[in-house]
């Protein structure tokens, strides 16, 4: 039984165990992208590197065997350093964008392009869900929001922007009264927060507080919730519409306590609740246990604002405290030019299933519309290896000046789809087809840079992977492979940024 | 209408049948059928592949994988006949890029498109044809051509169509009577000779032979080592010192050959000496006077300094030896070491197999060596890999014989993919039964008893030479399941590389063998563990497998006396590049840079000054002339940053810029590199695209560090060794040129090597006659009737045709730093 020392702790393995392995018995984190339980190591990404303190080598740690006495370093500046060097040339190279610009110009960052592809397959129960979960009151949002998300949507540089706007209102209004899973929370945690304010900042902050778990009190000076939006025509903003939404924040198990103000007395709330929001000028000032949700005059900021304190209230409840979050890394395409975007739309046109179900005959409109989406987002930017450890490592993202062309495409009419620009390059995907015995599965094409993935024969993906593609799917390490109608589950419950 | 393209479309699947017969149906056999497949069609048709994965175990994810991987193999369809420009160092530093452009223009090539519009010629480059010291060289389809340049390529083409109609005029040619007497004419038959000619000497020697009725046969020998002065022959007569001539053409031979013998009949004499006058009438050549020329030139000097520092171990008997004969090699002390091994003592017991058939005469045995007394013999005598690393040869062996398996193979590498060297393929081509022998050495020592030669498949006639020795060996019995009936068995393989410079490293090699793509493996495992189809494996280079009968056959102490403390016996190397006398050189390691560059090379050609020596390649480093007292020896290339590598040596004058070549270094690399790891993959483009910045004048000073920093990633983090040497020959370039990169970012090329950084100009004592401008092909010439004229460099191609054509000199070519560029344009 060889003995190896990680981070001056040592530990038996049995013979044949990787440094990856030994590491991971004693819980401490390397990072892998190209690493994969069931498939040979792809020595790929080089992203597990360890030092190795007595050659000094730099060891990939999926595929170097414990040696007896050997003792490696994970973690020291230089570890680090080496596999933030590894990242910003994987980088270098990646063509998308982890945010959609739509998604990315939207304050509330409601996931847009997820919820475009659940009105085109008619899924309006999830659609609701993504747009609740978004905005919180995608009606009233609706009829007020200016739709800041429409200016930067390539389909805008194309022909005609996307009506966002118009799908998340219909979409609120077309939503079942009694979609249950808008409505789950998950079991009482107990604590309770206190929510100054009854505009859309503290209803916002109150809903995503709920949908966790945390009992919410929401004091409210009025004897309405709503705020300015009260003082807003009929025409610019059906009542009801207002009143249907805070209705299902009240439905949800948010307490409103309307008529109190509360000025000299925050204190005794601070008291008595586990957190305060403070969602209106001039009460108090943040800190401790107090947090802040401003009001905004751009409605939709403001319920961006109320999300943002509720994860900010969240993390402090769960005592999530350290160094503050890394910067989240962006990989962006920028502007695409008009024969990029036209091969995108001619892709788009060319998916096979159109409407699952046509029912009523105003969804058919919505589904059209809908379907004109580019889809040119990122459909794990949650759960992308890339990005999340580029952020943790501080990756730089343009260190290297590159010259090759852009290649933004999404291949695939069937259900499985692929994007060469997002590929590293790391084979899992060659591997687990292989693994499966698929008949025609994935081939690594050329060699060197050019290196790139494609089925043999020119067939299709989905002919490719006909037993594989769930597991090639969820072991690509960024959004490469994925399916046409499943959604990233993570990317789908993300309410804001700073979870990420 | 291309005839070639027609093809595509019927496929006759009976004949890809028959193919996957030949080569078996299991996984390993995708290179052999794929290879099968591209000689019948030229190109890999798809339903051809498709039909393949029907009939074996090759599934379609595999095919595709290694059709694209190597380089050998095409998915699209070629022209009638394809010219393969070599683009390795040697031809590179000696202007290949410009060869390419000529030939595009010549025979019409569009832009981006690899076939001519008629479908005739395809044009690809080649990472190395193996002939550096006859560089730029390039063949069509299986014709060399040396020296190939802008000027001559027209010629080259006609030569070829010549070629193609006497190919069908040469079948009736009538057979001569030759009798062995003593006397013989020595011709090299080497792919660097053939590409200077020799196949056309040969048959003029055997017209003029014939001419006089002679029976002097024409003997095929080793490489003659002296590739600076291909076509070489020798006359040898019986009682005589032999006669060499170098340089030789095909209008010279009839004079050379009477001058040694004589027409048999009077009347044949009176014939020939009347034919030679006559010619000598009309203005023919002089015969003396070629007599002159050839043999003075050789007698005196470059010879005996060229030859007189070598040593030839692995090269022993260089110049005179059939490389395919195997009689000559057993009477010349060959398969001694084998018998030495098996049975105690070398008593020629191989050479009467030879001559009697299978069956041996009783021999006095003494008592066979263990493999551990080969193993220590090869230890005491200090061998080390001469692939490059330099791992000890005898620590390997001994590796591999203590690991436990059943069935362990053995394998020389022959892909030597350096582009500028040809070591491996000379050895490979002209002592093919030495490797052989070193082959049944090894086998011996680890227990192994199958081989396989891996050989580049840019090499065919190594292959070719390489398969009929090895069936010689087996007819003599010194190969197969008895060797010289002693009960130890070996079988030998030949396979053909595909094209990639990567399976030069061990693991991607097995990785090739077994039919995959080329794609190293971390190790350990080592191959020595767990290498071909998971058995324990000896990979060693082919010049290592060469040394060993000599060591074993001389004595470790005999060879460890030689080289350095570290570095023991000799090591060969190929010399090219701007050097004088180039060629194939054995040294002894410890030899100095300049005992080779200004000794054996004889100096820089054309009186330029020696500015650097790349040695090892792609992989290694450029060391410096003021470094040039360096000895040849595995530690003290690598302190000096460069490495040993597998022996190229190119060497640059002070013309040749070295961000050119660090340019074209990562450009070979980046295009080698398997793809696997990121590192290198990415890096590597990431470097390349660095240098060609600043080699076309774009570069930024923040560049310079970057460019260190991403070769010490680079170096560091890729898995196997391509990646990690691939930086070698920028970090040596930046540590020992620095300020030549620095000037490439002041917009500046000291050697005026970089196009984009060279400027044309027009001087003041310019007449205004037009003439540059009619010359001029993309018209960037302002020109008015006596007015000074002006060149517009954003639109000028740097084609050298005003420079020339200008009367009086008036035009300046250079390269000029951005102040003085500026100051040229507003002079005020």
């Amino acid at each position: 039984m060889p003995n190896i020392v990680i981070n001056n702790r040592s530990v038996e393995v049995a013979p044949g165990t990787t440094i990856l392995q030994a590491a991971r018995a004693l819980e401490i984190e390397i990072p892998t992208l190209c690493y994969w339980e069931g498939v040979r190591p792809m020595n790929s990404c080089m992203l597990c590197v360890v030092r190795n303190t007595k050659t000094g080598q730099l060891l990939p740690s999926c595929s170097s065997l414990v040696q007896e006495g050997m003792t490696v370093e994970t973690d020291t500046g230089d570890v680090c350093n080496a596999r933030k060097e590894v990242l910003e040339l994987i980088v270098s190279e990646h063509i998308g964008d982890c945010e959609a610009p739509c998604t990315h110009t939207c304050p509330a960052s409601m996931n847009i392009p997820v919820m475009m592809r659940q009105i085109y397959e008619g899924d309006f129960d999830a659609a609701a869900f993504t747009v609740t979960n978004g905005l919180v009151f995608p009606g009233t949002l609706g009829h007020v929001c200016p739709a800041p998300c429409e200016n930067p949507c390539r389909r805008k540089s194309y022909d005609e922007t996307m009506e966002i706007r118009f799908l998340h209102r219909n979409v609120a209004e077309k939503a079942r009264k009694d979609n249950p899973e808008l409505l789950e929370c998950p079991p009482d945690t107990g604590r309770k927060i206190a929510i100054v304010g009854g505009g859309l900042a503290g209803m916002a902050a109150a809903w995503v507080l709920r949908k966790r778990g945390h009992g919410v009190v929401l004091f409210e000076k009025e004897a309405v919730a709503g705020g300015k939006l009260r003082n807003l025509t009929e025409e610019e903003l059906p009542k009801e519409v207002l009143d249907a939404e805070i209705e299902n924040v009240r439905r949800l198990g948010v307490e409103f306590r309307y008529g109190q103000e509360v000025n000299g007395d925050l204190e005794s709330i601070r008291a008595a609740h586990d957190a305060v929001i403070l969602a209106c000028n001039g009460v108090g000032k943040a800190g401790g246990s107090i947090f802040e949700a401003k009001e905004h005059k751009l409605n939709v900021r403001a319920v961006g604002n109320g999300k943002t304190a509720a994860v900010w209230v969240d993390k402090y409840l769960h005592s999530i405290e350290g160094p503050a979050e890394p910067e989240l890394f962006e990989s962006k395409i920028g502007k695409m030019e008009k024969v990029e975007l036209e091969n995108l739309r001619v892709h788009n046109e060319n998916k096979e299933s159109m409407p699952v179900e046509v029912v009523e005959g105003p969804r058919v409109s919505l589904q059209k519309e809908a379907g004109r989406c580019l889809h040119c987002d990122c459909r794990k930017r949650v759960s992308c290896g890339l990005r999340k450890w580029s952020s943790e490592y501080g990756a730089e993202r343009r260190k290297y000046n590159t010259t090759e062309d852009r290649d933004f495409r999404i291949i695939g009419k069937g259900n499985v789809l692929f994007e060469p620009g997002k590929c590293i390059r790391c084979g899992l995907c060659v591997a687990i087809a292989e693994k499966h015995g698929e008949d025609i599965g994935l081939a690594f094409i050329g060699r060197g840079f050019e290196l790139e993935i494609r089925v043999p024969f020119d067939h299709s993906f989905d002919e490719a992977l006909v037993y594989s593609a769930e597991e090639c799917v969820a072991a690509c390490p960024t959004a490469a492979i994925s399916f046409r109608n499943k959604e990233d589950a993570a990317a789908c419950h993300t309410t804001t940024w700073i979870e990420l | 209408m291309p005839d070639t393209c027609a093809i595509a479309t019927d496929i006759d699947l009976l004949e890809i049948d028959r193919i996957v017969e030949e080569n078996g149906r299991g996984p390993e056999a995708v290179i052999p059928i794929l290879q099968a497949i591209q000689s019948k069609y030229r190109y890999l048709p798809t339903p051809a592949l498709m039909r393949v994965c029907e009939l074996t175990e090759i599934t379609p994810a595999s095919i595709e994988g290694v059709a694209t991987f190597y380089s050998q193999f095409r998915r699209d369809p070629v022209g009638k006949h394809v010219i393969s420009l070599c683009d390795g160092t040697a031809c590179h530093v000696k202007g290949a890029e410009d060869v390419h452009e000529a030939m595009n223009l010549e025979i019409g090539m569009e832009k981006g498109k690899d076939t001519d519009p008629d479908g005739r010629f395809t044009i690809r480059k080649v990472a190395c044809l193996g002939c550096c010291s006859l560089a730029p060289a390039m063949q069509i389809d299986g014709v060399t051509y040396a020296h190939a340049g802008a000027d001559t390529i027209p010629s080259i083409l006609l030569d070829f169509e010549k070629r193609q109609v006497e190919k069908s005029h040469q079948n009736g040619q009538k057979k001569r009577a030759v009798k062995e007497t003593g006397a013989e004419i020595r011709i090299g038959l080497d792919s660097c000779c053939v590409a200077s000619g020799t196949d056309r000497i040969e048959l003029a020697i055997q017209r003029a032979l014939m001419e006089i009725e002679s029976d002097v046969p024409i003997k095929h020998v080793s490489c003659v080592h002296m590739c600076h002065s291909v076509p070489v022959i020798e006359v040898v007569e019986p009682n005589k010192e032999p006669t060499l001539y170098v340089k030789v053409k095909e209008e010279d031979v009839s004079a050379i050959v009477s001058r040694h013998f004589k027409p048999r009949s009077p009347f044949r004499w009176v014939q020939s000496s009347l034919l030679r006058w006559t010619e000598h009438l009309y203005g023919g050549i002089e015969g003396e006077e070629i007599l002159e020329r050839h043999d003075s030139d050789i007698r005196e000097d470059h010879v005996s300094t060229f030859l007189g520092a070598q040593y030839h171990i692995a090269t022993e008997h260089r110049g005179d030896l059939n490389p395919g004969d195997l009689g000559e090699y057993l009477r010349r002390g060959g398969f001694m070491a084998v018998e030495k091994c098996l049975f105690g003592k070398a008593s020629g017991r191989a050479l009467l197999a030879l001559h009697h058939g299978k069956k041996t005469a009783e021999q006095p045995a003494g008592t066979p060596w263990t493999s551990q007394q080969i193993i220590d013999e090869i230890i005491a005598s200090g061998l080390r890999g001469r692939g490059g690393a330099g791992f000890p040869t005898g620590k390997k062996l001994q590796f591999v014989h203590d690991a436990p398996g059943e069935k362990k193979y053995i394998i020389c590498n022959g892909d030597e993919g350096d582009p500028g060297a040809f070591m491996d393929r000379m050895i490979l081509e002209s002592y093919s039964f030495r490797v052989i022998e070193g082959m049944i050495l090894a086998s011996l020592a680890v227990g192994a008893d199958e081989g396989f030669l891996y050989i580049r498949a840019e090499y065919p006639l190594a292959t070719k030479r390489m398969r009929s020795s090895i069936a010689d060996c087996e007819a003599a019995g010194l190969l197969g399941p008895s060797i010289l009936g002693s009960g130890n068995s070996l079988r030998l393989h030949v396979k053909e590389g595909a094209g990639a410079f990567v399976c030069g490293e061990e693991t991607a090699l097995i990785a090739s063998l077994e039919g995959k793509r080329g794609m190293p493996t971390i190790r350990p495992p080592y191959p020595a563990q767990c290498g071909l189809h998971e058995c324990p494996t000896l990979i060693n280079n082919t010049e290592t497998l060469a040394m060993i009968p000599w060591i074993v056959r001389n004595g470790a102490s005999k060879f460890a006396a030689l080289g350095t403390e570290r570095s023991k016996g000799t090591k060969v190397f190929s010399l090219a590049g701007k050097i004088r006398h180039g060629g194939l050189i054995e040294v002894p390691m410890g030899i100095t840079i300049n005992e080779i560059v200004e000794g054996i090379g004889g100096g820089i050609a054309n009186g330029r000054k020696f500015k650097a020596i790349l040695v090892g390649g792609p992989s290694g480093g450029c060391i410096p002339a003021s470094m040039g007292n360096t000895p040849v020896d595995y530690e003290a290339l690598a302190e000096a940053g460069a490495m040993m590598g597998s022996g190229g040596m190119v060497v640059l004058d002070d013309s040749d810029c070295i961000v050119e070549m660090c340019r074209y270094f990562l450009s070979f690399t980046q295009h080698e590199s398997c793809g696997k790891c990121s590192p290198c993959r990415i890096g590597t483009m990431r470097l390349k695209e660095m240098l060609t910045r600043l080699t076309t004048g774009k570069g930024q000073a923040s560049d310079l560090d970057l460019l260190d920093q991403l070769s010490r990633v680079v170096k560091e983090q890729s898995l196997c060794g391509l990646g990690k040497t691939a930086p070698n020959p920028v970090l040596t370039a930046l540590k020992y040129f620095r300020e030549e990169f620095e000037a490439h970012v002041k917009g500046y090329c000291p050697a005026g090597k970089c196009k984009a950084l060279i400027d044309y100009w027009v001087e003041d004592n310019c007449i205004g006659c037009t003439k540059c401008w009619q010359v001029c092909p993309v018209d960037c010439i302002d020109t008015a009737p006596f007015k000074m004229h002006f060149i517009h460099l954003d639109t000028c191609t740097r084609c050298d045709a005003c420079l020339v054509a200008c009367p009086v000199d008036a035009i300046k070519a250079g390269s000029r730093t951005k102040e003085q560029r500026e100051k040229a344009l507003c002079p005020t």
